[in-house]
C-alpha cells in the first residue's frame, strides 16, 4: 500500500468535506484513484472536467502514484 | 533565476508600484488591464467572492504564460497580479500590464494573458450573494 496525501480543491473540497486528506491505496494510476474517490464520496466533477496535479505538477490521468505523492484534484479554473 | 512576473497576494494591488516598474525608456506604449468584482452575475446579487489558489502551482504557470507572452508578441516586459482570499465589489481582483515598443502587440499581449490565465491558471472564484447562497463560478465560454 502507498501512502499519498489528496488536495481537493474548489466544489470538490466542499463535496468531500475537507480539502486535504492523507490516504493509504493500492490504485494503480491518476484515472483510477479519482474514479474510487468519487465514488466513494459523491463527487459530482466526470474525471473528462477536471485537472490533475502529481507534486505541484500538472499530469495526465495515466501518471503512476508513488508512495508519498501529493495528488491535486482541481475543477474548471476560474480566476481573472 | 530571472525576477518574479506573476505575483499571487491577499491584500489590495497597489498598480502605481507595479506600473512603476514596467517604466523603461525603450517602451514606447504601455497597455494595462483590470478585473474588477462586480456586484451581479447572471441576474443574481453578489455581495461578496471569494479566491481560492494552489499557490505554488498558480505561481508556475503564471510565469510560464508569461514567458509564452514574451515569446508570441512583440512585447518588452509584463506582470501580473492575482488576488485571492476574500474581495468586495469594486476592488480589483486582477492587473496585468505590458510594455512594448509599439501599442499594438502591447494590446494583444495583454488579452492573450487576461484569457489564458483565466483557463490555466489554478485559481478559482467563490461567489456569495446577497441572498445568503453561494457557489463556486464555472466560466463556460472561458472554456469553450
Amino acid at each position: 500500500m502507498k501512502q499519498i496525501t489528496i488536495i481537493y480543491f474548489a466544489q470538490l473540497g466542499q463535496q468531500r468535506g475537507l480539502t486535504e486528506e492523507t490516504i493509504a491505496t493500492d490504485v494503480a494510476d491518476i484515472s483510477e484513484l479519482y474514479q474510487h474517490l468519487k465514488k466513494q464520496h459523491n463527487l459530482s466533477l466526470a474525471f473528462s472536467n477536471i485537472r490533475v496535479a502529481r507534486n505541484e505538477e500538472f499530469c495526465s490521468a495515466d501518471s503512476s502514484i508513488d508512495n508519498g505523492d501529493t495528488i491535486a484534484f482541481m475543477p474548471p479554473m476560474s480566476g481573472g | 533565476m530571472s525576477p518574479m512576473k506573476f505575483y499571487l497576494q491577499s491584500t489590495a494591488i497597489d498598480t502605481r508600484e507595479h506600473h512603476c516598474q514596467l517604466i523603461r525608456a525603450d517602451a514606447g506604449g504601455y497597455c494595462s488591464f483590470e478585473g474588477w468584482v462586480r456586484n451581479h452575475h447572471q441576474g443574481r446579487s453578489v455581495s461578496h467572492l471569494e479566491y481560492q489558489a494552489y499557490d505554488n502551482l498558480a505561481l508556475k504557470e503564471g510565469e510560464a504564460i508569461i514567458r509564452e507572452a514574451l515569446e508570441k508578441y512583440s512585447i518588452l516586459d509584463a506582470r501580473v497580479i492575482h488576488r485571492t482570499g476574500r474581495i468586495d465589489p469594486t476592488e480589483l481582483a486582477v492587473w496585468i500590464g505590458v510594455t512594448a515598443v509599439h501599442r499594438a502587440d502591447a494590446f494583444d499581449a495583454c488579452r492573450f494573458l487576461i484569457d489564458t490565465i483565466k483557463i490555466r491558471v489554478p485559481i478559482w472564484k467563490h461567489e456569495f450573494y446577497t441572498d445568503g447562497s453561494d457557489e463556486w463560478v464555472f466560466c463556460q465560454g472561458c472554456h469553450s
